[in-house]
């Protein structure tokens, strides 16, 4: 905080090393799947642990896309997520238009339910939304996830999108009106412009959410051909003879999609989370 | 914009809205309400015959649960371990990062990673570590003379439970660390320079200018991930399903295991709503909090 120069030493114990204890247990994780993954089985079954393989190898990755369902979960996964945040982004729009510029009845207890629905146990959905899929026959399909998953994220989305729209200045909407813009017209040719890295942002936010979640999916897919990526690996752990290069595999090309675009998008996440309520 | 008060008018922002919450409502609302019914029903799927109203059954069933008892204090332990040295992690690491230093943006990056990583992976990455019998933790705890044998971390009563909060301090810190690094940047920095030349050293500039301003930032993020983490179950699904006996069954997981794994909907909306309720008090307080700080900036 303060510019003197400070001696080294201290800089040493009170700045690097710190850093780096605390960047190793963040990342360590990550690469110790990282290095298993490139081990073949007898490198992982050692009496002493190898920290380094003797024969790298793509073998675990080979196994992973060929031998088991992980394209099949990879594509239910791309699909759900997709069509989750899609239909979240199009509902959101205009009603967070309506609460940004419009004053009416209840729109700011219904801001309040939006935020608050973030913070309810989802247990609390899970178990109804079973009982009534399973009357409308909607077990075991990708249909039932993405019904599911908008449950929490349009709520997100909706608050989310509140705050962006709320920050785009009236004047704007006024000298538009000026020149004859209608006010549906403002909403285009304004304020979606103006608030697209926002709503970009929790697009993306919602789409990674959506490719994490498991409880939903534990619970509403019981047949290989339907169940998500995290349903896959989960069932790695409890199996007899735990295949943990493969598992380390399928995990790191599961997180690869939501690290490339976290790493795409980062200033506007970081800038999204700390603008309000954000899963963590 | 003027101020026409035509029939139109008046409906537009209604018709803007009105898909939205009816979405809202079939999807959300209505379950939540179909959950409360389930909770004074007995639905047992495997035996649809015994199934219907039962009144409060299902509370009287669950106060004398003894593992719903225990489930509370796992809850506990599991949201106040966890929360409270994210914190003081998250707080730590803040400060580190918002020094500067060579290689700061890419310090910002790795600590990011376990916020990013799905829970799953998070969860499997951890359990591969503290794996019993070829896991990266035995290995170094034995080289360094700490333990003498291989510890079935896990699967051992005593091991699981602190291991599965370990993961959720490690996926969980980031959250505090960025939350926190934004609270630091938005303090003026001539505060710092009237503190120093008043004289004040590195520890008191902490405790009179920094902690001050971080105040409404901890708070807030501290109840609302408290809030999270008594939600969270994927974490520990993925690492013990609840095991080894009953030493990881935290409430929301015990309340989900009950349906997934008994398919007793019925008790298990009742532990859900029992939990709604315990948590209502907390997004309560969080409701509060967020409308002092926000009061200002939005409407």
């Amino acid at each position: 905080m303060s510019c003197k120069k400070r001696p080294w030493y201290i800089k040493l114990i009170t700045l690097w090393i710190p850093v780096i204890l605390v960047c190793v247990f963040a990342v360590l994780p990550v690469v110790w799947a990282f290095i298993t993954s490139i081990k073949d089985a007898t490198e992982i079954h050692t009496a002493s642990v190898r920290y380094w393989p003797r024969n790298p190898t793509i073998q675990n990755y080979v196994n992973v896309i060929r031998t088991t369902d992980f394209p099949t979960q990879f594509k239910n996964s791309c699909i759900i997520s997709a069509c989750t945040t899609l239909i979240c982004v199009v509902l959101s729009v205009t009603a967070a238009y309506a609460f940004s510029r419009f004053k009416f009845r209840g729109s700011k207890i219904l801001r309040k339910f939006f935020i608050s629905s973030q913070m309810f146990p989802k247990v609390l959905i899970i178990i109804p939304l079973f009982v009534i899929m399973q009357g409308l026959h909607l077990l075991n399909t990708r249909g039932s996830l993405v019904l599911a998953y908008t449950t929490f994220s349009l709520p997100y989305v909706m608050y989310m999108l509140i705050g962006y729209f709320t920050g785009i200045p009236r004047d704007l909407d006024e000298a538009a009106t000026v020149d004859g813009c209608s006010r549906t017209g403002i909403l285009f040719r304004i304020v979606l412009p103006l608030s697209l890295p926002g709503i970009v942002a929790t697009a993306i936010y919602t789409f990674i959410h959506a490719w994490d979640e498991l409880m939903f999916a534990v619970m509403f897919t019981s047949t290989a051909a339907q169940r998500t990526l995290p349903v896959g690996l989960s069932m790695y752990i409890g199996e007899y003879g735990i295949e943990w290069g493969n598992m380390c595999a399928a995990a790191l090309l599961t997180s690869l999609p939501v690290i490339l675009l976290f790493m795409f998008l980062q200033k506007f996440l970081i800038a999204g989370m700390t603008a309000g309520g954000v899963k963590g | 914009m003027k101020n026409k008060s035509s029939l139109s008018t008046k409906a537009y922002p209604y018709i803007l809205v009105a898909p939205t919450l009816l979405v809202i409502g079939v999807i959300l609302l209505y379950p939540m309400f179909r959950g409360f019914v389930l909770s004074f029903h007995n639905h047992v799927l495997t035996r649809p015959l015994e199934q219907g109203f039962i009144g409060f059954d299902n509370y009287i069933a669950m106060f004398h649960d003894p593992i719903f008892w225990l489930s509370l204090k796992k809850t506990f332990w599991w949201v106040v371990a966890s929360v409270f040295f994210q914190l003081l992690l998250g707080l730590g690491t803040a400060l580190l990062l918002n020094e500067k230093f060579r290689g700061r943006a890419l310090a910002r990056g790795l600590v990011l990673i376990p916020w990013v990583m799905p829970s799953v992976v998070s969860g499997l990455m951890w359990a591969w570590i503290f794996d019993g019998t070829f896991g990266l933790a035995n290995d170094i705890l034995m080289k360094l003379g700490i333990i003498s044998e291989n510890i079935p971390w896990l699967g051992n009563a005593k091991t699981a439970f602190p291991v599965v909060i370990m993961t959720n301090i490690w996926k969980g810190f980031p959250f505090f660390a960025i939350s926190i690094l934004a609270g630091l940047q938005s303090i003026p920095k001539d505060l710092y320079e009237a503190a120093e030349i008043d004289g004040a050293g590195v520890w008191r500039r902490f405790l009179t200018v920094t902690m001050p301003h971080l105040r409404p930032v901890i708070i807030t993020t501290t109840v609302l991930r408290l809030i999270w983490t008594a939600n969270t179950t994927d974490l520990i699904f993925t690492m013990t399903k609840g095991g080894p006996g009953y030493t990881t069954h935290v409430l929301a997981l015990y309340t989900y295991l009950k349906a997934w794994s008994e398919l007793d909907f019925g008790y298990s909306s009742t532990m859900a709503i029992f939990l709604m309720l315990l948590l209502l008090v907390f997004i309560g307080i969080y409701m509060k909090l967020i409308n002092k700080d926000k009061e200002t900036d939005i409407i």
